[in-house]
C-alpha cells in the first residue's frame, strides 16, 4: 500500500470532519435557528469537547479491547479537537465580540468561566504546534510526553468551562463528566495494574 | 426541518381570514349563549381582536417564526431553545384556569374564555433575556391589575407570586431538577399593577403559541425574561416575599428583582450588551431595559447593584 494514501487514516479523517460539514449545511440552509451566531459557537464548542474526550478515549479502547492499532489516530483526533476549539474561540472572538478589544479584554478579565477555556484552549495549542513528528525527538521524549500530559488538564478545564456556561442544573455535563471519570479510571487501571493485560500486548 | 404544529386542534383563527374574524368572534358569541355547552365547552374560544395601544417606535419588531422557535421553556427542555416549540404541543392549553387567592378579599378562579373576553389591547415591549439576547415582540393582553382588582386585594399585601403548571404527563423537562419544580416568580404588589406589567394571552394577533408561555403569561417589559413567568395557573397575594424560582436557584447569579440593568453584570457574562435577534452586531443594553421613564420611580432610594 502506497505510504501517503492510506484509506482507513482517510476515513478518520473524514469522519472527523463530519461535524463540520453538519455545521456549513445548517448554516447554509438556514436552520441555525434564531440565534445563528451563538449556535454555531455551541456546536464549535461541543465538537471540540467531544474530539477532545474521543482523543483521551484512544489509550483507554487500547486497554479494554487490547487493540493498540487504534493509536495511530490519537494524534489526528488531537488535533481535530484543537481544530473545533479554535472554530470555537475564533467565532467568540471575530463574529460575537466582533474583535473589539476591549470588551475581550474585560470578558477574559471579569469571566471565570472563559478562563477555563481560555487554558484549555492554550494547552491544546501547545499540544497542536508540538504535535510534529519530529517534535518528541527535538524535546526530549521525556520532556515531550510531560507536556502532552497537558490533554488531561485540558479534559478537566473544558469540562468545567462547558458546566459553568449554563444555566441551572443541566444533565449534560455530567454525563460528559462521568465518561470523563470513566476515562480516566481505565487509563489507571491500565497503567497500574494487570487487569487489562490478557493475551498479547504490542 | 423542526415541524411546527401551533395548536393540537385548528383554531378558527387559522382557518378564518382576518378580516372576516371580527364577525366569527361575535357569532360565537351569539351562537355560545344559545346553544350552551354541549358542542363549545370543549373547544377553545375564538381569539378576539385587538387593537394596538403601545407602539415602539424605532424598533423592528421581530419575526414571528424567530419569537416562537427560540424558546427558553425548562419545563419542556432545559437544553434546547428549539425543541420547545415542538415539546410544547402536548400542553392542553384548553380549558385552562388561573386560580387567584391568597390575601384578596374576593378568591377567584377564572377560566381563560372568562380572560379573552375582557377588554385586551396589543402592545409591542421589548424583551430582554439574562442570557444577552433580545426581541421585540407585539404582545396581546390586559394590565394585570385589572385582574387582581376583581379579587380585592387585601391592605396588607404586598406581594403577588405566580406559578406555572407542573404536570408530569406532558412535561418531560420536569424530570431533571433543573430548578425546584413547579416554575415560580414573584413581584411586588406595586411592581405587578404598574400599567406595563401585561397578563397576556397572546402575540403577533394571535392567541399565545404554548411555547412562548400558553395560554396564559405575564410580560414584565423592565425585567429579565425569566421574570416573565410562562403558563401560569396560580396567582397568590402575600404579605413577604415569595419564592422565586431562579433566585433560590442560584441567588448570587439571579436577584428577585432582576431589573435589566447594563451596569451590574451577571457574574458570569456582562449585561452591557445585548444582541437583538435577527441581528448581527450586539446593541447597548438599555437601563431597564428602556422603560426607565416609567419604572425608575418604582425604585427610588433603593442600590439596584445589591436588589439586583
Amino acid at each position: 500500500m502506497p505510504s501517503i494514501f492510506r484509506l482507513d487514516k482517510t476515513i478518520v479523517f473524514l469522519g472527523c470532519l463530519i461535524p463540520l460539514a453538519y455545521m456549513i449545511l445548517l448554516a447554509v440552509f438556514d436552520q441555525l435557528g434564531a440565534e445563528p451566531i451563538k449556535e454555531l459557537q455551541r456546536e464549535s464548542g461541543s465538537w471540540g469537547m467531544r474530539m477532545l474526550f474521543l482523543a483521551l478515549s484512544v489509550t483507554p479502547i487500547r486497554y479494554v479491547f487490547n487493540y493498540p492499532k487504534i493509536m495511530k489516530y490519537r494524534r489526528m483526533i488531537g488535533l481535530f479537537a484543537f481544530f473545533y476549539a479554535f472554530l470555537h474561540v475564533a467565532f467568540w472572538a471575530i463574529v460575537d465580540q466582533g474583535l473589539d478589544l476591549p470588551s475581550i479584554i474585560t470578558d477574559l478579565a471579569k469571566r471565570q468561566y472563559i478562563w477555563f477555556g481560555a487554558i484549555a484552549f492554550l494547552i491544546l495549542l501547545t499540544l497542536a504546534l508540538t504535535s510534529f513528528k519530529f517534535m518528541p525527538k527535538k524535546l526530549g521524549i521525556k520532556n515531550w510526553k510531560l507536556i502532552h500530559k497537558g490533554v488531561y488538564i485540558s479534559g478537566i478545564l473544558v469540562l468545567i468551562h462547558y458546566y459553568m456556561s449554563l444555566k441551572g442544573f443541566h444533565i449534560e455535563p455530567l454525563i460528559y463528566g462521568s465518561i470523563l471519570l470513566i476515562l480516566f479510571l481505565i487509563r489507571v487501571l491500565g497503567n497500574y495494574t494487570s487487569i487489562f493485560k490478557r493475551g498479547h500486548v504490542a | 426541518m423542526i415541524k411546527i404544529k401551533q395548536y393540537s386542534d385548528p383554531l378558527p383563527s387559522e382557518i378564518t381570514p382576518r378580516h372576516l374574524l371580527s364577525r366569527r368572534v361575535a357569532m360565537g358569541g351569539l351562537i355560545g349563549t344559545t346553544l350552551t355547552s354541549n358542542a363549545f365547552s370543549q373547544s377553545a374560544p375564538n381569539f378576539p381582536k385587538s387593537n394596538r395601544t403601545l407602539e415602539l417606535p424605532g424598533e423592528r419588531i421581530t419575526s414571528k417564526n424567530d419569537a416562537t422557535n427560540y424558546n427558553n421553556f425548562y419545563e419542556f427542555d432545559a437544553s434546547s431553545k428549539t425543541t420547545p416549540a415542538r415539546l410544547a404541543q402536548s400542553m392542553k392549553t384548553f380549558p385552562w384556569s388561573i386560580e387567584v387567592g391568597g390575601m384578596v378579599h374576593k378568591p377567584k378562579v377564572f377560566g381563560i374564555e372568562d380572560i379573552l373576553k375582557m377588554e385586551i389591547v396589543e402592545r409591542v415591549y421589548r424583551l430582554r433575556c439574562v442570557e444577552t439576547w433580545s426581541m421585540v415582540i407585539p404582545w396581546v393582553g390586559l394590565p394585570l391589575k385589572k385582574l387582581i382588582d376583581l379579587c380585592e386585594p387585601q391592605g396588607s399585601a404586598k406581594y403577588v407570586s405566580f406559578e406555572t403548571l407542573a404536570d408530569r404527563s406532558v412535561m418531560p423537562g420536569l424530570r431533571i431538577p433543573t430548578l425546584q419544580w413547579p416554575y415560580r416568580e414573584g413581584l411586588r404588589l406595586d411592581e405587578a399593577n404598574h400599567d406595563l406589567t401585561l397578563l397576556t394571552v397572546g402575540m403577533y394577533g394571535e392567541a399565545l403559541p404554548n411555547q412562548n408561555g400558553g395560554p396564559i403569561r405575564i410580560v414584565v417589559p423592565w425585567r429579565y425574561g425569566f421574570k416573565s413567568i410562562k403558563s401560569i395557573i396560580k396567582i397568590n397575594l402575600t404579605e413577604n416575599e415569595p419564592y422565586a424560582s431562579w433566585n433560590q436557584n442560584q441567588p448570587n447569579e439571579y436577584g428577585f428583582y432582576a431589573n435589566v440593568n447594563p451596569n451590574v453584570s451577571h457574574p458570569r457574562w456582562s449585561q452591557a450588551r445585548e444582541r437583538r435577534v435577527g441581528e448581527y452586531l450586539r446593541r447597548s443594553t438599555l437601563m431597564f431595559n428602556g422603560y426607565g421613564e416609567q419604572v425608575a420611580g418604582l425604585y427610588t432610594g433603593m442600590d439596584l447593584s445589591r436588589y439586583y
